[in-house]
């Protein structure tokens, strides 16, 4: 609400290393300053998303867990609000638009500022060591927050009592008010009026403190006093601290002293561009050699499939969540009568209109290691096709981005990046769908010790996380990737290939032993380009509500896409693998641009036909019991039920 | 009397009553929603109100115990008022952290006939001991709730961190002979859950997800019937819509019919 917009969605995301791994890592050595454990790390990331977004009263609907062994050292922790607001307020004005002016107070209100939250905004994106400050973290309340925000939203907004508005967040009110300041030029703080929590704070503590939960607002004087009425009686503090002015400078003091006093041009341009090199990272020969076929217990990797960290139902997290509140959550994170996890929520925010909010991620960090083009390509084509996948039009989807890289110095390092923001560019002109937002952390490096002294120095893979939003006009195209009729036919739809390259298939033939080979593999390439007739057909189709559940396929591919349709509402499925095809390769790899998508018998051959110049598959039936049979040439590759599959994918957080 | 005037309390944390004010209005009633802060300020408008409902949410963070630290400030400045309104022909609810709330206040179950002001009964933490979001079905006991009427079963989200009924057993007892057990908590099947989780998702007593008071007029529930209260809202509706792609959303959730009750008794 640094706009004042109603937060009516809250989203998560937790980066981090396989909670069964005790062994210690510590800041110092000598066994000193021991690190958390990714177990612990894990479960205050949880609850920390719990109090926070429950206490609010916004749904916490869309949210994702990602483990990886290069996040043990410095997990990722993504959370985000969508705001909803008035495209014009009742003067008139558009909502964005917003403009301090000379004479406005300067007010801040909310909670108190402290020591918590000193130089946050820098310990994020610094190598965490021994020296790393405890002060960094914020002190959070959410019920501070949730009283200023009811009053902002729905009582001092419509009373146009304020000019211009923004949230503290990185640099506190050294952010908030010089950002402000630029709308008018100019600015002049009285630290002294700033609320503490505590005395002895020193002035730039005051000036640069993230504590959280305040917002500041320029307020014309002739409104101040109802303003400080209204607040009042919500029990929300809110004092004046100084004025804007179009004096040109920034100018703080502390008791009469001057503290700063700088011209605004050079506070916010004065830093000159820094200079970066890069340098191309060579490509390694990749080719992996995989057992054949007959020494390969495909049932039993099946099953191992769904009990894998990055696969496995991850419902304790999002039932901890209140997905509910506020009452718009219509396809919500878990699915059908099994509650098996979704990809996209939707979200109808006014319960009289029949527009929708779709919402969903990808990240591919694991392809990051060998191709960051590619794992950018695929994750924004990932997070496209789960909206596409749930009836949102490809017209309607907006695209944020966050990267987080490591050692950002090293050439090589800049190089992914620049590859990886290329590709972002590219993929997303190719699609239409706009980055709207966005944010980066750089240097998410641990530099510490192991418990014989030695020096451990660990990395994550560079991350690029793709969060997509969509509107659709009507929630009545949504679909969820259940299977829900006996005798309903299965396509695949889109063309894919054999390369495994850095998918959860090729992890687990290596974790089991069944594949030495120490290649990563070839990544799946795809030209976006040739995905949109496919995209342009399947939208009128979900417009038209003529399939009857639809899975896009990503990590874990058609296996985990065909079983997660089947566990949903317990109905087994028969899928026959084309005769050219690896049977293992065919249900595992993880090409993008598919989707497993169900239909009724009637529905068949007008598929066929309008999908015609589109790739598809013809892989089966829906069947009536609860068995999972998978053929080529008409013998069975691999059989498996319903049941067994549910125990698979509920039993590796079964006691989390 | 036709149209029913519906004042929802609002503030500190409470966060459910906008959707909570919708469904009393798509019902049929007018709404008000009043910060707890103007309410105290002005206690006598409570008296141009024929339904009082403390809606869900979290009221000063739970900091201090659900719905401890609200029921304080009402009991002390809200009280003869409440009173008032109890023993007019009027109805109280109240909605997860509501709940919480009248029975901290003592308005649930209350000691007896139109008496009340004593802490009898308790909602503790979950038995999972964490935040449970997640739907339940729900049986209705032999009651006299008038927000129940006509209904046999629910099937309703849950969201709480302490919903764990407990009371003592002649407390219990005393319960059942008033019918002052509204909801329990059942199976897939209907049966009883008996305890177990996740069909009872919080370790209740006997299964018990609602109390009611005063010929059924108070009624506070864990659950949170303003959450499906149209038919997108239930959790099966994606699917329902793939085998009935024309079915209407606005079609009633499993939970309208507390709000319709609510409203008729005024008609």
């Amino acid at each position: 609400f640094g706009l004042g917009a109603k937060p009516i969605i809250n989203r998560y995301g937790f980066c981090v290393a396989d909670p069964g791994d005790q062994e210690p890592l510590y800041r110092s050595v000598g066994g000193q300053n021991q690190a958390l454990r990714p177990r612990r790390i894990l479960d205050g990331i949880v609850d920390g998303v719990r109090v926070g977004g429950n206490c609010s009263g916004i749904p916490t609907t869309q949210g994702f867990l990602t483990f990886h062994p290069g996040y043990k050292g410095k997990p990722l922790v993504f959370v985000g609000t969508v705001g909803l607001i008035p495209r014009k307020t009742k003067a008139g004005r558009l909502s964005h638009e917003k403009a301090a002016l000379p004479g406005d107070f300067i007010v801040v209100l909310g909670g108190r500022v402290g020591l918590d939250g000193i130089h946050g905004a820098t310990f994020s994106s610094e190598a965490l060591t021994g020296g790393s400050p405890a002060t960094a973290v914020q002190i959070g309340d959410p019920i501070t927050q949730k009283k200023f925000s009811d009053a902002i939203v729905k009582e001092v907004r419509q009373r146009n009592l304020y000019s211009s508005i923004t949230d503290n967040g990185a640099g506190g009110i050294s952010c908030s008010v010089a950002e402000m300041a630029r709308e008018c030029n100019g600015c002049r703080v009285d630290l002294e009026k700033v609320p503490v929590k505590y005395p002895g704070m020193a002035p730039w503590e005051i000036w640069i403190s993230e504590s959280q939960e305040r917002m500041t607002l320029a307020v014309p004087p002739e409104k101040w006093s109802e303003l400080e009425t209204l607040l009042k009686s919500r029990g929300v503090e809110a004092l004046v601290i100084g004025e804007f002015t179009d004096s040109g400078r920034c100018q703080v003091s502390y008791r009469g002293e001057k503290i700063m006093d700088m011209e605004l041009e050079f506070l916010h341009n004065g830093q000159p561009a820094k200079r970066l090199l890069t340098k191309v990272r060579p490509s390694e020969e990749n080719v992996v050699s995989l057992p054949p076929l007959t020494e390969l217990p495909l049932e039993d990797l099946f099953s191992k499939m769904f009990k894998r960290l990055n696969l496995a139902s991850h419902a304790y997290v999002s039932t901890q969540y209140d997905f509910e509140v506020q009452g718009g959550s219509v396809l919500k994170p878990l699915v059908g009568s099994r509650q098996i996890d979704g990809f996209t929520t939707v979200v109808q925010p006014l319960p009289e209109s029949s527009k929708g909010v779709a919402l969903s991620q990808s990240l591919y960090p694991a392809i990051s290691d060998l191709d960051t083009y590619a794992a950018a390509a695929t994750a924004i084509d990932t997070a496209v096709r789960n909206l596409l996948a749930v009836g949102t039009p490809l017209s309607h989807i907006a695209l944020l981005d966050n990267f987080c890289w490591c050692s950002s110095d090293d050439p090589e390092r800049l190089w992914q990046l620049k590859e990886c923001a290329r590709a972002c560019y590219e993929t997303a002109i190719c699609y239409g769908t706009p980055f709207i937002s966005g944010k980066d952390s750089m240097y998410n490096d641990f530099r510490g010790f192991d418990s014989s002294d030695q020096p451990v120095t660990i990395s994550v893979p560079p991350t690029i996380l793709i969060s997509s939003i969509g509107v659709m006009s009507d929630i009545s195209a949504v679909r969820s990737f259940a299977f829900v009729k006996p005798g309903d036919l299965l396509y695949l739809l889109g063309s894919g290939g054999p390369e495994i390259g850095a998918s959860e298939y090729l992890a687990l033939l290596k974790e089991e032993g069944l594949s030495t080979c120490d290649a990563q593999g070839q990544v799946p390439k795809f030209a976006p380009a040739d995905q949109l007739p496919l995209y342009t057909r399947l939208q009128e189709w979900t417009a038209a509500g003529n399939f009857r559940s639809l899975y896009p396929l990503a990590q874990g591919g058609l296996a985990l896409a065909a079983g997660k349709g089947a566990l949903a509402e317990g109905l087994g499925c028969e899928l026959e693998i084309p005769a050219a095809e690896r049977p293992d390769l065919f249900l595992f790899n993880e090409y993008p641009g598919r989707f497993l998508v169900s239909l009724t018998p009637e529905m068949g051959a007008k598929f066929e036909q309008e999908f015609a110049e589109n790739c598809f598959t013809k892989l089966g039936r829906v069947r009536a019991d609860e068995e999972i049979v998978i053929t080529q040439n008409g013998e069975t590759s691999l059989q498996t039920t319903v049941s067994t599959l549910l125990d698979a994918y509920r039993s590796t957080f079964a006691g989390f | 009397m036709s149209q029913p005037k519906v004042l929802l309390l609002t503030g500190y944390g409470i966060n459910c009553e906008e959707e909570t004010a919708y469904a009393f209005q798509a019902c049929g009633a007018q709404t008000a929603i009043v910060h707890v802060n103007d309410l105290i300020a002005a206690p006598k408008q409570l008296s141009d109100y024929q339904i009082f409902v403390v809606p869900g949410g979290f009221s000063y963070g739970d900091d201090t115990g659900s719905g401890n630290a609200l029921a304080n400030k009402m009991r002390h400045t809200l009280w003869p008022e409440l009173m008032d309104f109890v023993a007019a022909d009027h109805l109280v609810l109240g909605i997860c952290n509501g709940f919480q709330v009248l029975v901290n206040l003592g308005l649930l179950p209350g000691d007896g006939d139109n008496s009340f002001g004593s802490r009898r009964v308790a909602l503790i933490a979950n038995s999972t001991a964490r935040y449970e979001c997640r739907w339940v079905n729900l049986l209705v006991a032999e009651t006299d709730s008038v927000f129940l009427g006509g209904v046999s079963s629910l099937s309703l989200p849950v969201a709480h961190g302490e919903g764990r009924f407990f009371a003592p057993p002649e407390t219990l007892v005393e319960l059942k002979q008033r019918r002052q057990i509204a909801l329990r908590y059942v199976d897939a099947k209907m049966e009883p859950a008996q305890g177990s989780f996740p069909a009872n998702p919080n370790g209740s007593l006997e299964d018990i997800a609602a109390l009611c008071a005063a010929k059924g007029r108070i009624f506070g529930l864990m659950p949170h019937p303003e959450r499906a209260f149209r038919l997108n809202q239930m959790p099966d509706w994606p699917e329902r819509l793939a085998l009935e792609p024309d079915s209407d959303w606005r079609q009633p959730g499993s939970g309208r019919v507390i709000f319709k009750n609510a409203v008729n008794y005024f008609s």
